[in-house]
């Protein structure tokens, strides 16, 4: 089966520094992908970079068959890419329910609103909440509810059990990182697969 | 006559509408100057002179095309509302990655050409424009006489700002706006085109400028320097208020005309620096500004 997204060769930088050399991976249909790698080894900046959110970057990014890395991010989102950012990105000038409805729907097939209540009830008590004053845990509700209502085929969840159990410590995380990346760069690898919703396609990272 | 603390009730009302028509523009411009401040933060002092623009752009539509205030009232906000975008597409736009004051620097030197081209050509006595036919004459109110335009003014510059706020606090468009001013690359990220957003905004605040500029024409002559006058204290509400607060600006802009209305009654020496020492005395005490949040 052909992948949803390939990533092939992908440069990243902030400024002067170099951040991702040459990451390579792919997603496909139905697929769970976790990029693993300590503090800093750019799972982040992977992400921002598959969404175009990195000043610059260099490589083949595409989704669905589409090259996007000459794509502003607005134009990337509407291919069907949607990303709950590691510090879930909660708008304070915002109350609950404004803040589960901002992002626009990109394709049809996203989760109904009832559907995203009954997952996460703490948010239907909580509409006319100032969006920040949700505790952590249910702001990350919020964070990932208001991504399934877009319809995306391809979620990206930065880190987003971070406030649902211990850290694993950054002993297991090195670890996992030189089982499988020998080399020094921030070249992520690793999928493996579980089972999701039909038609979703989430990257996590979880360090 | 009846008399309020020793004042002829006709010399307190009449002072108090002043207030409230010096407060309609304070209201109006500082609310302009706040909607691109927060997505652009730009503190755009093209503003007197844009406002400037809308009186002229009202007096060329009468004097060269024979369209009246009504039309100036809806043409004048879209041209110079162009004209704004234009700016922010070719000029602005290169500076948001800088500090603020690159922005102001370069607003404040645009404010200074344009003032100038329109002083060359057009001197500063000041171009006559005269009160609709409609809005001519005036109501007698029993304890003071109300010129119909100036009760237009201020109702409808409080419908338009009531207007504006109901937008941006209450509506989808409005959120979109406000993200967008707390983190742009997220709402850009989640598919909504940002850049442009940016520069209907600012073609909006500019727009807004320019409708007070037509709505002043009748009661100010057309001069190219009234915005140049108004704008300083228009900064000083805006400090007041809080640079960025919706609706701290409509409550300002109004409170304050009022406040220098009532200074001229009770203290006429204070009234032209009234609005600066509250100012002086809120940066000592909340330097955001009344409504402000500091960022
Ligand atoms: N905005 C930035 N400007 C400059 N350097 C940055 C920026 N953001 C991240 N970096 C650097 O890029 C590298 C990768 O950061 P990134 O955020 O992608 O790491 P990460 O793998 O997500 O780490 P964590 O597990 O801590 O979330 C780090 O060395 C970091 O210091
Ligand atoms: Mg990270």
């Amino acid at each position: 089966m052909a992948s949803l997204l390939e990533v092939r060769g992908v440069n990243a930088w902030y400024g002067e520094s170099h951040i991702l050399h040459g990451m390579e991976f792919d997603v496909r249909e139905g697929e769970v992908v976790t990029l693993l790698g300590r503090n800093g080894a750019g799972k982040t900046t992977t992400l921002k970079s598959i969404m175009g959110m990195v000043g610059r970057r260099e490589g083949s990014i595409s989704f669905a068959g589409r090259q996007t890395i000459r794509l502003p991010s607005n134009a990337i989102a509407r291919l069907g890419i949607a990303l709950c950012p590691e510090e879930r990105g909660i708008f304070a000038s915002l109350n609950v329910h404004e803040n589960l409805m901002l992002p626009p729907k990109v394709r049809d097939g996203g989760l109904a609103l009832e559907r995203i209540y009954e997952l996460f009830p703490n948010l239907r008590e909580r509409l006319a909440s100032q969006g920040t004053k949700l505790s952590g845990g249910e702001q990350q509700m919020l964070a990932i509810g208001r991504i399934l209502r877009t319809g995306a085929r391809l979620l990206m969840l930065d880190d987003p059990l971070r406030r649902h159990r211990r850290r694993p410590s950054l002993r297991d995380g090195a670890r996992a990182r030189r089982r499988h990346d020998p080399e020094p760069s921030a070249r992520v690898p690793h999928g493996h697969a579980a089972r999701v919703p039909r038609g979703l396609g989430p990257v996590g990272t979880d360090p | 006559m009846t008399e309020i603390f020793g004042v002829p009730t006709q010399a307190l009302f009449g002072q108090l509408l002043i207030g409230l028509i010096n407060g309609s523009f304070y209201a109006l411009l500082s609310l302009g100057l706040a909607v691109i401040f927060g997505l652009l933060n730009i503190i755009n002092f093209t503003h007197g002179a844009q406002y400037m623009m809308g009186a002229f752009v009202a007096w060329f539509l009468l004097n060269k095309a024979g369209m009246g205030y009504w039309w100036a009232l809806a043409v004048a906000p879209i041209a110079v509302g162009a004209f704004g975008v234009i700016i922010e597409r070719t000029m602005l736009k290169q500076l948001y990655k800088l500090d603020h004051l690159y922005g102001l620097l370069l607003t404040f030197g645009l404010a200074l050409i344009i003032q100038g081209l329109f002083r060359n050509e057009y001197g500063s006595s000041g171009l006559p424009y005269s009160i609709p036919s409609q809005l001519q004459g005036g109501q007698n109110l029993g304890f003071m006489f109300l010129p119909n335009y100036r009760a237009w003014v201020i109702v409808f510059s409080l419908a338009v700002c009531l207007s504006t706020w109901f937008v941006i606090e209450k509506t989808k468009l409005g959120s979109y706006l406000r993200a967008a001013t707390e983190n742009p690359e997220l709402v850009r990220a989640f598919g909504i085109n940002v850049p442009r957003m940016i520069t209907l905004t600012y073609g909006f605040g500019v727009g807004l400028a320019a409708l007070a500029g037509v709505m002043a024409a009748p009661i100010y002559s057309v001069n190219p320097l009234m915005g140049a006058d108004l704008i300083i204290v228009v900064f000083a509400v805006v400090v007041i208020g809080g640079m960025g607060s919706i609706m701290g600006s409509i409550v300002t802009g109004f409170g304050l005309g009022i406040i220098e209305g009532l200074t001229k009654v009770f203290y006429p020496e204070a009234s032209n620096t009234v609005i600066f020492i509250i100012m002086a005395i809120v940066l000592m005490f909340r330097p955001a500004g009344l409504f402000g949040t500091p960022r």
